[in-house]
Order: C-alpha cells, then sequence, then structure tokens
C-alpha cells in the first residue's frame, strides 16, 4: 500500500512542501524515484535534508547545482 | 588563506553536508560537479561520515583523495567509487589502502587510473568483507591471487569483473582460501577451463552460495563456435558441480553467454527429482541449447522463480509460464500463464 502512496507522491512532487516524519527507508524509494526522473533539483533536495538522518541517497545528483568558491589570500 | 563560499545557499553540496553534519552514509550518484572544496569541507565539518558511495566524482584531484583518506580513511567502513577516469591513480589508491585501517566493504569500478599496484595494496586491507572491482587497465593474474591468498578468508563477497587475463589459479585459489562467501560475480573471461571451474566447486568448504554471476565465461573465437574439444568457460561440468554445491541455497544466478553448458547438462541439473527452492531470478541469456523441455523443467524445478531472463534463446517456442513469473527475452515464443494466451512478440 505505501508503495503506492509513495508513487502519488513522487508524481506530485513539485506541490509538496515538505515530507513530513517519513522513516529512511520511504526516503531512499522516494529519491530513486525522482531519480529515475532526473527530478532531484536544488529546491527538492531541501525535502531530502534532516538534521536527524543519519543516511543520504542521491542517485542522480546531475541537477543539483554547484559554485566554485573565492580564494582570498 | 581564507575560502569563501558565495552564495552558500545555493550551493546543493555545501547545504547537504552542512545540514546534516549527523550523517554516517552518503550515497550520491551523477556528481560530476563536485569539486576539492567540498571535499575540504566534509572533512572538517562532518566527523561521522563511515559509508561513502559517489558515482563519478572527477572533478576532484589526487591530492584531495589523499588528504579525504589520510584524514577520514581510518573511520571508513564502506567506500565505493564508479566511474574516475580523470584522477584516482595507483599511488592514490596506495594512500587509501593505507589509511583505510577499518574498511569492510570497497568497490571500484571503471575506475581508469588504477591497476596491478592498486590490487597489490587492497591485499593489505586485513578487515575487507566485501570486494568488488571492475577495473579498464589490463591487470596481471598474480596480484589477484595476492588478494585472495592474504584476505581472501575473511570475504563474504567477491565480484571480479572483466579480469580477462585470470587463469585457473585464480579459481584455484578461491577453492583454497574462501570458506565464508555467500555471493561471488567471476564475468568475462576466457581462460578458465570448465575442468577448473568444476573443482572450485567440489569438496569446497565453503556454505553454498546465494548469488553467482559467471556471465561471459565461455571461449571466444568467431570461426570456432562449439569452442575447442577441452570445454572453456563454465561449460556442463562446472554447471553441474555448481549447482550441486550452490543449488539448495542460490537466490540468483547469472549464466548468460556461457554458450558451451550442453542440453546434458541441463537435463541433468532441472531432472525430475531435483528442486531449487530459493532460487528467484534465473538469466540464461544466450544458451543456444536451451529449448522449451528445458525450459519446462526450469520452471519446474524453480518453485521461487520471479524473474526468468532468456534473451537469444532462440529454441524456446512454445512456454507455460507459471503465475508470478517474469519471462524476458523471448522472440515469436508463445507463452501460456496459466489458461491466459499471450501472444508476445
Amino acid at each position: 500500500m505505501w508503495l503506492i502512496l509513495v508513487q502519488k507522491v513522487a508524481e506530485n512532487i513539485e506541490n509538496v512542501e515538505e515530507f513530513g516524519d517519513l522513516p529512511p527507508p520511504v526516503m531512499r524509494r522516494l529519491s530513486q524515484i525522482l531519480s529515475r526522473r532526473r527530478a532531484v533539483s536544488s529546491k527538492i533536495l531541501n525535502l531530502f535534508l534532516r538534521r536527524t538522518h543519519k543516511e543520504l541517497n542521491i542517485y542522480d545528483c546531475a541537477r543539483m547545482s554547484t559554485l566554485s568558491p573565492l580564494l582570498v589570500t | 588563506m581564507i575560502l569563501i563560499i558565495p552564495g552558500l545557499e545555493t550551493d546543493d553540496y555545501h547545504r547537504i553536508l552542512a545540514m546534516m553534519p549527523d550523517l554516517t552514509k552518503l550515497n550520491l550518484r551523477f556528481v560530476t560537479p563536485m569539486k576539492d572544496h567540498i571535499f575540504y569541507y566534509m572533512i572538517e565539518n562532518n566527523e561521522s561520515i563511515r559509508d561513502l558511495h559517489l558515482d563519478s566524482p572527477n572533478l576532484v584531484t589526487d591530492e584531495c583523495w589523499r588528504q579525504v583518506f589520510t584524514k577520514i580513511g581510518p573511520r571508513l567502513q564502506s567506500l565505493k567509487l564508479w566511474n574516475l577516469n580523470a584522477a584516482f591513480d595507483d599511488d592514490t589508491a596506495q594512500v587509501m589502502c593505507e589509511n583505510c585501517t577499518g574498511i569492510e566493504r570497497l568497490k571500484l569500478k571503471y575506475v581508469e587510473k588504477i591497476g596491478d599496484a592498486t590490487l597489490t595494496a587492497i591485499s593489505s586491507l586485513k578487515t575487507l568483507k566485501y570486494l568488488s572491482l571492475c577495473f579498464l587497465r589490463d591487470t596481471e593474474p598474480e596480484p589477484l591471487l595476492q588478494i585472495i591468498s592474504s584476505i581472501g578468508s575473511n570475504l563474504q563477497s567477491l565480484s571480479l569483473e572483466d579480469f580477462n587475463n585470470s587463469d585457473d589459479r585464480l579459481l584455484q585459489s578461491i577453492h583454497e582460501h574462501c570458506h565464508q562467501l555467500t555471493k561471488l560475480r567471476l564475468t568475462n573471461n576466457d581462460l578458465f577451463t570448465d575442468s577448473a571451474v568444476a573443482s572450485l566447486f567440489r569438496n569446497w568448504s565453503n556454505p553454498a552460495l546465494t548469488y553467482v554471476d559467471f556471465h561471459g565465461l565461455r571461449d571466444v573465437d568467431m570461426s570456432n563456435p562449439a569452442g575447442p574439444p577441452e570445454p572453456v568457460g563454465l561449460a556442463s561440468d562446472g554447471f553441474i558441480a555448481l549447482m550441486e554445491h550452490s543449488g539448495s541455497n542460490i537466490e540468483s544466478l547469472n549464466i548468460a553467454s556461457c554458450r558451451h553448458i550442453s542440453c546434458g547438462a541441463y537435463e541433468t541439473v532441472f531432472a525430475e527429482n531435483k528442486q531449487y527452492p530459493h532460487l528467484k531470478e534465473l538469466d540464461i541469456s544466450f544458451n543456444g541449447n536451451v529449448n522449451d523441455y528445458i525450459a519446462q523443467r526450469i520452471l519446474a524445478c524453480c518453485p521461487a522463480l520471479t524473474k526468468f531472463v532468456v534473451f537469444g534463446c532462440f529454441k524456446i517456442q512454445d512456454l507455460k509460464v507459471p503465475r508470478g513469473v517474469v519471462v524476458v527475452g523471448t522472440v515469436r515464443a508463445k507463452l501460456t500463464v496459466e489458461g491466459i494466451l499471450q501472444e508476445t512478440v
């Protein structure tokens, strides 16, 4: 049953503001589905960042952004 | 020197590391934009990372890798790296092996700049339990033998892909030194002989394996598709020995392209009185000898089967498939699922 719910959440990910109290296995499955769709952008990454969680799995980081640091000597 | 990261909130990798300071496992794939400064930040701020799994961090320099291993190596429990071709050479791997003193799980796949020296260094990792290697460079057979003889007795999982210079000595060494394996993958090799594969499994003190992947163990000679008289790769005798040894426990078996396995061997392994109660996934692609009768015997002997892959088995034309089994790769075959007639394309 929860697999269908996870699928529904993944389909409507753009409208999700917060995951709430999801356990790590569900977060992992969501990450798999969203990564397969190449949907993990900066905004969606926010949903996965939990101070209390001890693991993070993102299977496609291609849409995440990065900036080079400036070196000041 | 001060490191200023402009607009920290927009740098996603820093954000991950900053917002989850207690991370123990970091598993990120397709991370090409990751650069040195992110790793330096991780060294400084994330003191509990034990499992590091990264796919294609190609902009990270060797200097940075060495620092990472020197600083966090001793606490790493598992390290998995895929698709590195710009950096990560033998010297870096040496630093890794010197510092990762407690590592249990190591996977290095498609890492271009490492070779024999890395293999020799890996043989010093006494705590390893799970080892998975797939190099792009050609390697000599001896360093692998050294790995098996020095750490083989601890290994629970061994995956060696595309080591096509390895010969029967590797199989013999596995037979002698590995006694705790549950997963064994040896693929794409045309130097192993059938008799050596059979002797690996006969009288082996290792318990029955649950996961076996031997795809592509066959002779490669376009002008002689039947292979030499003395069979090469996983052929009839080796297959019978494998299933006698591990049949009771095996859950996943991949023997794709092992095309020297004869009809007789299949009939022996999947005879009327044989049962493989745990086998869930079976891949026998490009084993041209498998016909309707053998395929039907396979389905009868494997009650737990869920996935049956048969690409290139053109003799399978008409198959009665039990409900719950997915048959993948048939061409123009008629598949009947418990009374429902289905035409496959």
